[in-house]
């Protein structure tokens, strides 16, 4: 396993796939910057909580409703780096070159037939993959408090700050974990490249829309149920925890869901790349 | 007699289909065993069994007297159906992975089989950038690393230059003689493979229908007379008696295969006609490994 990883490692170290998504991470990171920015520029204060409330009230899944605001400074930023859906598309395309390109390449055939168990091979990759994916988060994270600190200034630290960055921090890595766990078992059962970008990107865009609609039909349907699909679905419950005003129910749910997303997809995964023999 | 690779009634089952019927193919110890079969007759699903890439449907597998196949399969280098390699990376950079994955200690491992397959002066060159026989070179040189017991490669001089095939000829030859390494090889180049195996199974619908030493193929595709009668009538005895020939052989069909007195056809055919046995047709014949296998296989497209 030991032999697997430090392979693994080289591979992302040397994949080209990787240092792109971290220039895009870094490019967004940017713009999300110079939005804001633009933002604060544009529009009063009064304009935005009415923008805020619409979106609110209008019942889709909208992550970070606190992008509205005009307070920015790099601490009220922060949180909000992690909202939006840029990760969860670095993301689904890195490990679909990663992973399901292996299996394109002919590679997957090269390692699979040197003895090594098949889940320790798929752990391998899992691992390497969940690193990979929170390494992309590290590099949105820093380039956003620096250009955050650049752009807006630092901002006053409240009481509590390490604690609730420690919180932060603690349940965004454990949600990108999921994020990346679950593409790649995706990428393990498609097994081809192509198949797989287009079937992550497909989840991360259209998904969130099926989940609401979903919500809409079920509210329709039983009136009296207070059952919201859509606030299970990973990407939602990471916008929700993208804050500092962390509750415990908040903060249990995104770690749960987090869990839950990484153990599901690897044991799937983990059976998938098992039961079935390698092309 | 000590074996490499040992199957008991090994099936793969597709839906619909045997890709591998009931084989039981024994390769011994320092073999170079030639596999043969048309497309799609299960090469490929076989040596796929046997890697570990797919698994088999029932019957059983022993690597070198062991049903510990995972064990045992880190004594293989396997190159099926086309080199594994990462297209993005340089020729050093994808032995580099496999030296990692296994676990090799010393980094000079990776000059020394560049230098093995003739890649060296390319090693700094994406595999990307590589013709078709390049990457072969370096599939066959992923395979070599971790100098394993066991090799099992499929079509390895696929898209080849000649130059290439004799190269990887030598190198086969010389890994057996010299590090008796065991080599389990398909090719479609028969002429090529005569010249490497020393061993040779056919397999055809998934059924290993012949398996054959390099004295057998000699023995049955050596020069002879081959003579087609209209009946048999008392040919044996006029063969015998009249022309003194004992070395010959009865084939169906009416057909003898006479393995002496090559340069007397034309006599022997006069003898046989004076004795009431009338002749179709008579032939110097002799066949390689080419012509064995389309006998055997019964020609070409059924």
């Amino acid at each position: 396993m030991s032999n697997l990883l430090r392979a693994e490692f080289f591979k992302l170290f040397k994949s080209k796939a990787f240092y792109v998504c971290c220039l895009c991470m870094i490019g967004s990171s940017i713009i999300l910057i110079f939005t804001y920015k633009l933002l604060a520029m544009m529009y009063t204060p009064e304009m935005l909580n009415a923008m805020t409330e619409q979106m609110a009230g209008s019942g889709l899944a909208v992550s970070g409703t606190e992008m509205f605001m005009t307070d920015y400074t790099m601490v009220t930023i922060l949180p909000l780096s992690f909202t939006g859906n840029t990760f969860q598309l670095l993301i689904a395309i890195f490990t679909a070159i990663f992973v399901a390109g292996e299996y394109s390449c002919g590679a997957m055939k090269a390692i699979a037939s040197r003895g090594y168990s098949r889940v320790s091979i798929f752990a391998s990759k899992f691992l390497t993959t969940a690193i990979a994916a929170d390494l992309l988060v590290i590099v949105g994270l820093i380039t956003t408090m620096i250009f955050a600190v650049i752009v807006f200034g630092f901002g006053e630290v409240p009481d509590g700050f390490a604690l609730d960055l420690f919180k932060l921090l603690l349940v965004q890595f454990v949600l990108n974990l999921g994020v990346s766990s679950l593409f790649v078992a995706i990428s393990t059962v498609v097994r081809n490249m192509g198949g797989c970008i287009a079937i992550t990107i497909g989840i991360s865009s259209f998904l969130p829309l099926v989940l609401s609609l979903a919500d809409l039909i079920i509210g329709k349907i039983l009136p009296e149920s207070t059952l919201s699909i859509s606030s299970y679905w990973i990407v939602q419950v990471i916008a929700e925890n993208a804050t500092f005003d962390f509750t415990s129910t908040l903060l249990t749910k995104g770690l749960i869901t987090g869990i839950l997303y990484t153990l599901f997809s690897f044991l799937i995964g983990a059976v998938a790349f098992k039961a079935r023999d390698i092309n | 007699m000590e074996y490499a690779l040992q199957t008991k009634d090994l099936v793969k089952v597709y839906p619909g289909s045997y890709a591998v019927h009931h084989v039981n193919m024994n390769i011994a110890r320092g073999d170079i065993y030639g596999f043969i079969g048309k497309n799609g007759a299960g090469k490929t699903t076989l040596m796929r069994l046997v890697s570990g890439l797919a698994k088999p449907t029932s019957g059983s597998i022993e690597l070198f007297g062991s049903t510990d196949l995972s064990k045992q399969r880190k004594r293989l280098g396997c190159m099926i159906e086309n080199p594994g390699l990462y297209p993005g990376m340089t020729a050093q950079q994808n032995l580099e992975v496999f030296r990692k994955v296994l676990g090799i200690a010393e980094k000079e491992v990776v000059e020394e089989m560049l230098e093995t397959v003739g890649l060296s002066d390319v090693g700094n060159k994406k595999v990307k950038k590589y013709s078709l026989g390049m990457k072969q070179r370096l599939g066959i040189a992923v395979a070599l690393l971790g100098h394993p017991d066991f090799l099992v490669l499929d079509e390895p001089i696929n898209g080849l230059d000649p130059s290439g095939i004799k190269d990887v000829r030598n190198l086969l030859l010389k890994l057996c003689r010299e590090k008796q390494i065991t080599i389990f090889l398909s090719s479609h180049i028969l002429g090529e493979l005569s010249k490497i195996a020393n061993r040779y199974g056919i397999i055809k619908n998934g059924k290993l229908i012949d398996e054959f030493t390099k004295e057998e193929l000699d023995l049955r595709c050596r020069r002879c007379l081959k003579i087609e009668l209209e009946q048999m009538g008392n040919a044996l005895k006029v063969l015998e008696t009249d022309l003194g020939i004992t070395n010959y052989d009865v084939l169906p069909s009416n057909t003898l295969r006479v393995f002496e007195r090559l340069e007397d056809a034309s006599m022997i055919n006069a003898t046989l006609v004076r004795s009431n046995n009338l002749v179709k047709s008579i032939a110097l014949s002799g066949q390689d490994l080419e012509g064995y296998f389309m006998d055997m296989i019964g020609g070409a497209d059924e």
